[in-house]
């Protein structure tokens, strides 16, 4: 079982599972906008604890949410760290060679650090309690006005529905394909990056035969169960928008405004 | 070479909301050139007990012994390769395993990785491809071109040219036509009988079992609740699994259990048994 959570659904039944996923998805867009506007430390402290209680709301657990994110917190961490070093002005606390640490350079690497932070745990939580076919449905929704130009929405939503469908079902795969070889005695630790770029063929030819003789199955069998494009197509699961949503709208764009008067004008 | 399991449990994604126990205190010995059957329902951890005999996964708790080689949570992947060349593992569908350009160069991926020379691991996979029924004819081919009991049986050569001491098999005839089961059961019947190698096969054919292995171990809910002969298991009356057909046959014909004679458990015993019983001539058959 994978470790890395980023993108992984959740199945659960608290409130913010049960919340309209276009809804969740403005909110998310809505906090990652207000962090990018933001420059004020109560502002980043606000938004934190507004993070914080959609990971409790969420109830996947403290310590698997950090688990899953961790990695992205390095990278994050490191990318300040070098912005940190490499940026100058302000006043000069420390100077070698090439690096320079300055207070400018710091607090633009901290504003950097709780951005990305900020806008990393709201997509995680919005992934992890959101049904994927949901969120296909909803950016096909959003993408709506696309069709007046051209576009055929229905198979583009069909396609991002199946895309994301197959992920699961891929990474087990994948996870198989692994232990197979692994059996055949490939060592993917301790290897130089060439023998490592080799043994991945090994990994990845099957791989790419399976996805083939998949998706040739898939088309077979909705052929077979009269799938055919080019009509008006309609949804098993429809999305409903309760009275419940709209005032939770309303109340987070009253929040998202007041912030925005507050903390950045 | 032994593989003996010590309370050994197997959680998957510990402390996770998504926590799963597959195995629970597993207490057993796979005894050396012996042929094991594994049985059990789906989900009743058959297939992550396997992936525990050669460290593709490591217990949770207790620990697997393979050989002289002690596996627990705190072993390092370097010390597995060893463990992995001893124990040969062939998955479900292993035709899914297949990637080089040749099917001779696919067979000698294992032994390549294992250290063997270029020259040592062509010499094997051309032995290996033979045992299983490959012409030599096909050997330049693409393994993509095969036909899907050739697919696997390629694969089964790529694991067995790793030379393992025990060979663990994941339903290996799942999707073989009766004759390519058939094919598959005699040709790991005669590498257990003629090399002495320890077999241990994840099956859900009672048929198999019946026929084919020495001892069958049971699995419900991630224990194992029975570790005996064939027949044992399946002249128990409260049996534990679904009798192979040509027992289920018997039973119906003589409508009890009562009845002198042993309850046949394969086709040849029946046939014998049938003979015996309501035949003239039954020497006249054998």
């Amino acid at each position: 079982m994978n470790k890395f959570i980023f993108g992984q659904y959740l199945p659960g039944t608290t409130l913010i599972y049960r919340l309209n996923p276009l809804l969740k998805l403005i909110t998310a867009v809505l906090l990652i906008i207000a962090s990018f506007v933001n420059h004020s430390w109560i502002g980043f402290v606000i938004l934190l604890v507004i993070c914080g209680l959609l990971i409790r709301m969420s109830k996947v657990g403290w310590k698997f949410f950090l688990k899953g994110t961790k990695f992205f917190i390095y990278i994050i961490l490191l990318t300040s760290i070098i912005q940190v070093l490499f940026s100058k002005g302000g006043q000069v606390y420390w100077h070698w060679g090439i690096f320079t640490i300055s207070s400018f350079g710091i607090h633009i690497a901290t504003l950097a650090f709780f951005r990305f932070l900020i806008a990393i745990v709201v997509l995680t939580i919005y992934l992890m309690t959101t049904d994927p076919a949901d969120i296909a449905q909803t950016i096909q929704g959003i993408c709506y006005p696309l069709k007046f130009v051209g576009v055929n929405l229905d198979d583009i939503g069909l396609v991002a529905a199946i895309g994301l469908r197959f992920v699961p079902t891929l990474t087990d795969e994948v996870t198989n394909i692994k232990n197979a070889q692994k059996a055949r005695g490939i060592d993917f630790q301790k290897q130089s990056i060439f023998s490592r770029i080799k043994s991945s063929v090994a990994i990845f030819v099957p791989l790419f035969m399976n996805v083939f003789r998949r998706a040739e199955q898939l088309a077979s069998s909705m052929i077979l169960r009269g799938y055919t494009d080019g009509k008006k197509r309609t949804h098993l699961r429809q999305l409903k928008w309760s009275k419940f949503d709209s005032l939770a709208l309303i109340g987070v764009m009253i929040g998202f405004c007041g912030f925005i008067l507050i903390f950045c004008i | 070479m032994e593989i003996k399991l010590k309370h050994v449990g197997y959680t998957y994604s510990l402390n996770s909301p998504l926590e799963f126990t597959a195995l629970q205190d597993i207490n057993l010995a796979f005894p050396t050139g012996k042929f094991t059957a594994v049985v059990g329902k789906t989900g009743s951890g058959k297939s992550t007990l396997i992936k525990l005999l050669n460290g593709l996964e490591l217990p949770t708790t207790g620990e697997v012994t393979v050989g002289d080689q002690v596996i627990t949570n705190r072993t390092k992947a370097k010390q597995l390769k060893q463990v992995r060349k001893n124990v040969g593992m062939v998955f479900q569908f292993p035709e899914n395993q297949l990637f080089a350009e040749t099917v001779l160069k696919d067979v000698m991926f294992g032994p390549l990785n294992f250290g063997k020379s270029e020259n040592e691991a062509k010499e094997l996979a051309e032995k290996w491809l033979a045992e299983v029924g490959i012409q030599a004819s096909l050997f330049e081919q693409s393994p993509f071109e095969l036909s899907g009991g050739q697919m696997r049986r390629v694969a089964l050569a790529g694991v067995l040219a790793c030379e393992p001491e025990v060979l663990v098999l994941d339903e290996p005839s799942a999707g073989l036509d009766p004759a390519g089961n058939q094919n598959l059961m005699q040709l790991l019947k005669k590498l257990q009988t003629e090399r002495g190698m320890t077999i241990i096969m994840v099956t859900h054919s009672m048929e198999n079992v019946a026929e084919f292995a020495d001892q069958v171990l049971v699995m419900k809910n991630g224990k194992v609740i029975a570790d005996e002969t064939p027949r044992e298991l399946f002249s128990d009356s409260q049996s534990l699994v679904e009798l192979p057909e040509a027992s289920q046959f018997y039973l119906k014909l003589m409508k009890s259990r009562q009845f002198n004679n042993e309850l046949p458990i394969t086709k040849n015993e029946l046939i014998k048994t049938l003979v015996k019983q309501f035949g003239q001539k039954g020497d006249q058959y054998e």
